[in-house]
C-alpha cells in the first residue's frame, strides 16, 4: 500500500530535539481496476467448494462509513490439523466493528473466529466427500477480537498444533490440549502484543529445539487519533498506513516451559521496522539458519539473517529485498517463499500495491536478490492489482513450483465509486514454464478464479489429501473460499516430518527429492507466508508423469541429514527423525 | 541538473509524492517548465481532417465530487460540446489523467491520437501514464509512437529507453542510454539506465562503472546510489557496498531532472486545494517555511474544510515562531472536532518549541489519550517533564517512546540521559551503546554521551578512550562547539 500521488498529506511535528526538516506524512490513495490479460497454457481445475463442503464463513470487515484502517485489512486463515485425525482443519479468523469498542456500548453476542473440522470420508471407491462441521465453542477457540492473522507451531513439544492468533488489539496464543480442545494460555506464556499486529510464524530461531515466535506489527492507528483520508477524486476513503508510525515487530524467544521471553531487543529486531504485514521464514543466505523477511508496507522490507547467536542482522538493503531496483519501497503486503528455479534455494516473491506491480526476488544461494520481475513475467499482469496473500504450489505436479496470488483493493478504484463492490478484484494463478518464467493462466484456472472478492490471506494445503495442493482464500467482507484441486493425475508424494528430539513437526528442515537426471527439487517444512495465514505444515512434491524417486533427504534445522531410498510415490510419507540414513551435508 | 526528483517509475503527476522518513527531503517537480494547459493547448497545432469527431468514454461527473467533479465536469462539457476538437479532446484526457482516472483518460487519449495522429503529445502523455500505472508493456508502444513524432527529443527517448529496460528489453534499451549518455542534460538517467542493464546481463564491473559515472553527474542521485550499492556486493567490495548504500539512504528518492514541458502539463492541470496543499508540504520539505505557509494558506482559501491543511498550519507556523497564529489554528482545529489527536500534538510540540513546558505536558497527555503509541508525542512530554523536575515522569515518557520506536533515536538518546541522571549508568550505557550505528553526524554526540556514561560508571579507561574517538569523529563532522566541549572535558578529567 503506497504509491503517488497522494491525497491530503499532513505536515508533522519533528521531534523536538531533532533539528531538521518537518515530516510529512503522504496519505496514499490508488485506482484499482481488473485485468484478465492471460495467456493460454495447460489447464488448471480449481473448482470453488467452500459452501457445499460446509465451509461457512463470512467476514465481518465491521465497516461502518468511518473508514478506519484495520477494517480493510483483515482477515486470514490457518489450515492445521488439530485433532490429529490426518487431515487438514480450517481456521478461519474473524473481524468486527471497532465502534463496538467505545466506552459504554454493549457487545452483544459478537460474532468470534471459527474453527471448522475437516469430516472428509473417502468411500471403497476412492472417492472422496469434503465436509466441515465448525467445533469452534467445543474446542474453546472462538476469539472475539478484532482478529487479523493466525501462526501454527507445536511451542510446547507435545506432538499438536497450537494457534496464535494476531488482532488489532491483544493477540491470543490457543495450547492444543490433544483432546480437540484449546485452551488460551496467552499471559502465561508471556505472548501477547497489545499493538495491531498482523502476520506471526513459529521459527526455532535458536535452533534449541523449540519454536519461538515472531509477530509483524502494523500502525500505531487507534480509532481516537484516527484520520480522514480522501481518495484522488476527494471522497472518504482508507488512508494509506503512511498516515500512521510504523510500530515495531515482536520476536519472543521460547524458554521450554511454556513460556516465551521478549527477545525483540537482544535480537536485534528493534533495529528496523516498518509497518508489517508479511512474515516468512527461510534459509536466506544458505548458512543452515533460520532467517525471517518481513514485508512491510510502503516501507523498506527487511532480511534479517542469522547471526547465530541468538541475534539477527537486517541485511534487507543490500541483498536487494528491501525495495524495488531503484531503492523505493513499495506497499509489500503478501511473501511467497521458495525454490521456484529449482537452483536449491529460496526465492521470494511479494504481493504489491496497484501500479507497482508484484516483485520477484530470485536469489543467488547467498542472500542476494535479483528484481526479476518483469523478466519471470509477473510484472504486467499485476500493475492494477493489490496483492495480498499468495503461496508457491505446484499445482499440476508437474515438479515446478508455480504461483497463486489473490488482491482486493485498500482505496476505491477508479471508475467503480458506487458500485456495490469497488474493493474487488480477481486472485491470480501463474504457471511456471520453466527457465524461471511464470505465465499467467487465471483464465484457464476455474471458475474458481472468476468472481471478483476482496482477497486478503491464502493458505495451501492437501485438504482432500488428494495429493495436490488445495487453497483456502480469506476474504475482505466476504465468504471464505475453498478451492479444490481437480488437475489432472501425476504422480507425487507428501511428506510430513516428526521429531523426538523436539520441534516436533520439524519447522525449517529442508526436505528434497532426488531423482536420475533431475535437480534435487526442495521444499521447506513450516507454515509461515501468504498474508495473515497459515499453510499445511507437509512438504508436497509434484512428481509428473514418472513415479521414480532416488532418495528422499531431509536436513534437519539442527543441520543432521539424513536419507531414505526405497521411498514409493503417491503417498504421504511420515520420516521420523533418526530412522533414516545419516550423511554428511553437501 | 541539480534538482531531485522522483524516479522514471513514478507517476507522471509529479511532485506530489511525500516521503515520510525523518529528516529526509525526497521530491520536487519532475519538470522545470511550469507551462499552463491554456498555453499548451494554444501551442498545439490542430490536426488535419478536423472532420473526424472522438468517441469520448462516457463519465458520470456525478460520482466524481468536489473540485474533480468541477475540473472534469467542464473539460467533459467541452469535449462534447466539440468532439471533434484535439485540444477539448486532449484536455479532457489530461484532467482525467492529473485527477488519476486511469481507465477514462487512456480511453480519451486514444480518441485524441485518433484526432490528430501527428501530434506527439497524446502519444506520449498516454504513455506515460501507463507507466505511471506499472504497465510498460502497454506503455511501450506509445512511447515507440511519440519517439518516431520527435526523435531528437531527450525527455521522450529516455522514457522509451526505460520503458523497454522495464519490460527487460534490456538489448532494446542500450543503445538509447548509450546516445542519451553522450547528452549532458540526460546522461545521469542514462549511466544509470546503462548500469542496470549491464546488472541485468551479470556484468557487475560494468554496471558499477557505468553507476559511478552516473553518480560523477549527479551526486545525490538515490537510485544510482543503491543499484552501485548491490553491484559492489556482487563484486565482494562489502566497505564500498555500505557506502553507497548511505548515501542513498539520505537522499532515497533524489533523481536528475529532465527538462520536459509535456510531461508538466498533467500536474498543471490541477489547481485545487489538495494539490496546493501538496505543493506547500514540499515547500516544507525544502526548508522554504514561508512558502509552505504561503501555500497551506490557500489551500485552506480554497477549501476550508482541507482539516490536514489546519493541521499542518499549526506546525508551519510554529516553524515560523508565528505563537499566536499556531494557536489560533489549534484552537480551530480542535474546535472542529476531527483528527484532535494531531492537533494536539502539533501544538503541544510547539508550545515545547517556547519552552512553555507547563502548558505543553496537559497538551501531550491528551494527543496521548488519543494515541497513546505516539512516541514522538511521547518524547516531547518526556522533555516536558524534564524540563518541570519531574524526571521520574520523563524516564517513563522516553522509555515508552523509546519502546513504541525502537528507531527513533533523539528518543533513546534522551533516555540514556534520564537514566544517566536516574544514576542507572549500566542502563544508559547499554542505551547509548546502541545509538552507535548507523553512523551519522549525530553519533558524536551519542559517543560522547556513551563515554561519560562509563566514566560516571567508573570505567575511567573506556570512558577517556571513547571520548577521544568521540572527540575526533566530532572534528571530522566539522562539529567545532561538541569538539570543543569534549576536549574541555577531557582536560578536566586529566
Amino acid at each position: 500500500m503506497s504509491a503517488a500521488p497522494p491525497a491530503p498529506s499532513p505536515v508533522r511535528r519533528p521531534p523536538i530535539a531533532l533539528a531538521g526538516p518537518l515530516l510529512s506524512v503522504g496519505l496514499v490513495l490508488a485506482t484499482i481496476s481488473v485485468n484478465h490479460a492471460t495467456q493460454a497454457s495447460p489447464p488448471a481445475p480449481f473448482r470453488e467448494a467452500a459452501t457445499q463442503a460446509g465451509l461457512t464463513f463470512v467476514h465481518d470487515n465491521g465497516a461502518n462509513g468511518h473508514f478506519y484502517l484495520p477494517e480493510i485489512m483483515g482477515s486470514g486463515v490457518a489450515l492445521f490439523d488439530y485433532d490429529g485425525d490426518g487431515d487438514l482443519d480450517v481456521y478461519c479468523v474473524q473481524g468486527r466493528s471497532l465502534d463496538d469498542d467505545a466506552p459504554g456500548r454493549p457487545s452483544p453476542g459478537r460474532s468470534s473466529s471459527r474453527l471448522f473440522r475437516n469430516d472428509l470420508a473417502t468411500d471403497a471407491s476412492g472417492h472422496r466427500t469434503l465436509h466441515f462441521t465448525d467445533v469452534t465453542d467445543a474446542a474453546g477457540i472462538g476469539f472475539t477480537g478484532v482478529g487479523m492473522g493466525a501462526a501454527v507451531g507445536d511451542y510446547d513439544n507435545d506432538g499438536d498444533l497450537d494457534l496464535y492468533v494476531t488482532a488489532y488489539g491483544s493477540n491470543a496464543l490457543f495450547r492444543n490440549n490433544g483432546n480437540g480442545t484449546f485452551t488460551n494460555v496467552t499471559r502465561e506464556a508471556g505472548v501477547d502484543d497489545p499493538r495491531w499486529s498482523t502476520s506471526a510464524a513459529f521459527v526455532d530461531y535458536d535452533r534449541d529445539g523449540d519454536l519461538d515466535l515472531f509477530v509483524a506489527n502494523y500502525v500505531d492507528f487507534t480509532v481516537k487519533a484516527g484520520k480522514t483520508c480522501t481518495d484522488p477524486v476527494g471522497a472518504p476513503d482508507y488512508c494509506a498506513p503512511s498516515a500512521y508510525h510504523p510500530v515495531p515487530a515482536r520476536l519472543f524467544r521460547n524458554e521450554g516451559n511454556g513460556t516465551f521471553t521478549d527477545a525483540t531487543e537482544s535480537a536485534g529486531i528493534s533495529r528496523a521496522y516498518g509497518a508489517g504485514l508479511g512474515v516468512s521464514v527461510g534459509d536466506y543466505n544458505g548458512d543452515g539458519w533460520p532467517d525471517l523477511y518481513v514485508a512491510n508496507d510502503a516501507t523498506p522490507n527487511q532480511l534479517w539473517i542469522n547471526t547465530h547467536n541468538r541475534g539477527f542482522e537486517d541485511q534487507g538493503w543490500l541483498s536487494g529485498s528491501a525495495a524495488n531496483a531503484a531503492g523505493r519501497p513499495e506497499g509489500s503486503m503478501g511473501i511467497a517463499s521458495g525454490d521456484f528455479d529449482a537452483d536449491g534455494d529460496e526465492d521470494l516473491f511479494v504481493t504489491n500495491l496497484t501500479r507497482e506491480t508484484f516483485v520477484l526476488y530470485a536469489n543467488d544461494g547467498r542472500g542476494n536478490f535479483e528484481d526479476r520481475r518483469a523478466g519471470a513475467g509477473v510484472a504486467q499482469t499485476t500493475a492494477l492489482m493489490t496483492g495480498f496473500g499468495t503461496a508457491w504450489l505446484d499445482y499440476d505436479r508437474d515438479g515446478w513450483l508455480d504461483l497463486i496470488a489473490t488482491s482486493g483493493a485498500v482505496n476505491v478504484a477508479s471508475g467503480r465509486r458506487g458500485s456495490p463492490a469497488p474493493y474487488a478484484q480477481h486472485s491470480q494463478l501463474f504457471h511456471s514454464a520453466g527457465g524461471g518464467r511464470l505465465v499467467d493462466v487465471t483464465a484457464a484456472a476455474g471458475a474458481a478464479f472468476g468472481p471478483s472478492m476482496v482477497g486478503r490471506g491464502l493458505a495451501t494445503g492437501d485438504i482432500d489429501n488428494d495429493g495436490d495442493v488445495d487453497v483456502v482464500i480469506a476474504t475482505n467482507g466476504g465468504p471464505v473460499r475453498l478451492l479444490v484441486n481437480d488437475s489432472p493425475p501425476a504422480h507425487w508424494l507428501t511428506v510430513l516430518l516428526t521429531s523426538e528430539a523436539g520441534n516436533r513437526f520439524g519447522f525449517g528442515a529442508r526436505v528434497g527429492i532426488a531423482r536420475q537426471a533431475q535437480p534435487t527439487m526442495w521444499r521447506r517444512v513450516g507454515t509461515d507466508g501468504s498474508y495473515l495465514s497459515a499453510s499445511d505444515a507437509r512438504a508436497h512434491f509434484g512428481l509428473g508423469p514418472s513415479p521414480a524417486i532416488d532418495r528422499v533427504i531431509v536436513e534437519w534445522p539442527d543441520g543432521l541429514r539424513e536419507y531414505w531410498t526405497g521411498v514409493r510415490a503417491d503417498r504421504q510419507l511420515t520420516l521420523r527423525r533418526g530412522t533414516g540414513q545419516a550423511e554428511p551435508k553437501g | 541538473m541539480t534538482d531531485r526528483t522522483r524516479g522514471p517509475e513514478a507517476n507522471t503527476f509529479a511532485g506530489f509524492f511525500i516521503s515520510l522518513k525523518a529528516g529526509t527531503i525526497v521530491s520536487m517537480p519532475l519538470v522545470a517548465g511550469a507551462i499552463v494547459l491554456t498555453a499548451g493547448l494554444a501551442l498545439t497545432p490542430q490536426a488535419p481532417g478536423t472532420a473526424r469527431t472522438a468517441s469520448l468514454p462516457v463519465i458520470d461527473v456525478a460520482q466524481v465530487p468536489g473540485a474533480a467533479g468541477l475540473d472534469i465536469g467542464q473539460a467533459y462539457d467541452a469535449a462534447r460540446a466539440h468532439p471533434q476538437n484535439v485540444e477539448a479532446v486532449g484536455r479532457l484526457a489530461i484532467t482525467l489523467h492529473a485527477w488519476e482516472q486511469w481507465d477514462q483518460a487512456a480511453e480519451t487519449y486514444r480518441a485524441a491520437q485518433q484526432l490528430a495522429p501527428g501530434v506527439r503529445r497524446w502519444w506520449y502523455l498516454a504513455g506515460l501514464m501507463e507507466v505511471a500505472r506499472g504497465r510498460h508493456a502497454d506503455a511501450l508502444p506509445l512511447l515507440e509512437r511519440a519517439a518516431a513524432l520527435a526523435p531528437e527529443d531527450p525527455a521522450g527517448k529516455l522514457r522509451l529507453a526505460e520503458a523497454r529496460l522495464e519490460i527487460d528489453d534490456v538489448k532494446g534499451s542500450e543503445p538509447l542510454f548509450t546516445e542519451l549518455a553522450r547528452d549532458p542534460r540526460t546522461a545521469a538517467p542514462a549511466e544509470y539506465g546503462l548500469g542496470r542493464a549491464a546488472m541485468a546481463r551479470g556484468d557487475y564491473a560494468g554496471a558499477a562503472g557505468h553507476l559511478e559515472r552516473a553518480i560523477g553527474v549527479f551526486a545525490d542521485f538515490g537510485a544510482a546510489h543503491y543499484a552501485l550499492a548491490l553491484a559492489y556486493r556482487r563484486l565482494g567490495r562489502s566497505a564500498d557496498a555500505a557506502a553507497a548504500l548511505e548515501h542513498q539512504q539520505k537522499c532515497i528518492a533524489c533523481w536528475p531532472a529532465v527538462e520536459d514541458a509535456v510531461a508538466a502539463l498533467v500536474p498543471a492541470a490541477r489547481g485545487d486545494a489538495a494539490a496546493v496543499m501538496k505543493r506547500g508540504i514540499q515547500l516544507a520539505d525544502q526548508g522554504d517555511v514561508p512558502g509552505a505557509i504561503d501555500a497551506h494558506e490557500k489551500a485552506v482559501a480554497l477549501s476550508p474544510a482541507l482539516l490536514q491543511a489546519k493541521l499542518n498550519l499549526i506546525t508551519l507556523y510554529g516553524r515560523a515562531a508565528r505563537w499566536a497564529d499556531a494557536e489560533a489554528q489549534y484552537r480551530q482545529a480542535v474546535s472542529g472536532g476531527l483528527n484532535v489527536g494531531e492537533a494536539h500534538a502539533n501544538y503541544a510540540q510547539v508550545l515545547l518549541a517556547q519552552r512553555r513546558a507547563p502548558e505543553a505536558i496537559p497538551i501531550f497527555r491528551q494527543a496521548l489519550l488519543a494515541n497513546p503509541l505516539d512516541a514522538p508525542a511521547l518524547n516531547g512530554l518526556g522533555l516536558a517533564l524534564e524540563m518541570t523536575g519531574d524526571a521520574a515522569g520523563a524516564l517513563d515518557a522516553y522509555r515508552l517512546a523509546v519502546a513504541n520506536a525502537p528507531t527513533l533515536r533523539v528518543a533513546r538518546f534522551n533516555y540514556g540521559r534520564a537514566l544517566v541522571a536516574a544514576g542507572r549508568l549500566q542502563d544508559a550505557i547499554a542505551e547509548f551503546t546502541r545509538l552507535q550505528e548507523p553512523e551519522d553526524e549525530q553519533t558524536p554526540r551519542y559517543l560522547f554521551a556513551l563515554s561519560a556514561a562509563r566514566i560516571r560508571a567508573g570505567e575511567i579507561a573506556l570512558g577517556r578512550a571513547q571520548a577521544n574517538a568521540a572527540l575526533a569523529m566530532a572534528r571530522r563532522y566539522g562539529q567545532q562547539d561538541l569538539a570543543a566541549t569534549i576536549a574541555r572535558d577531557l582536560e578536566n578529567l586529566k
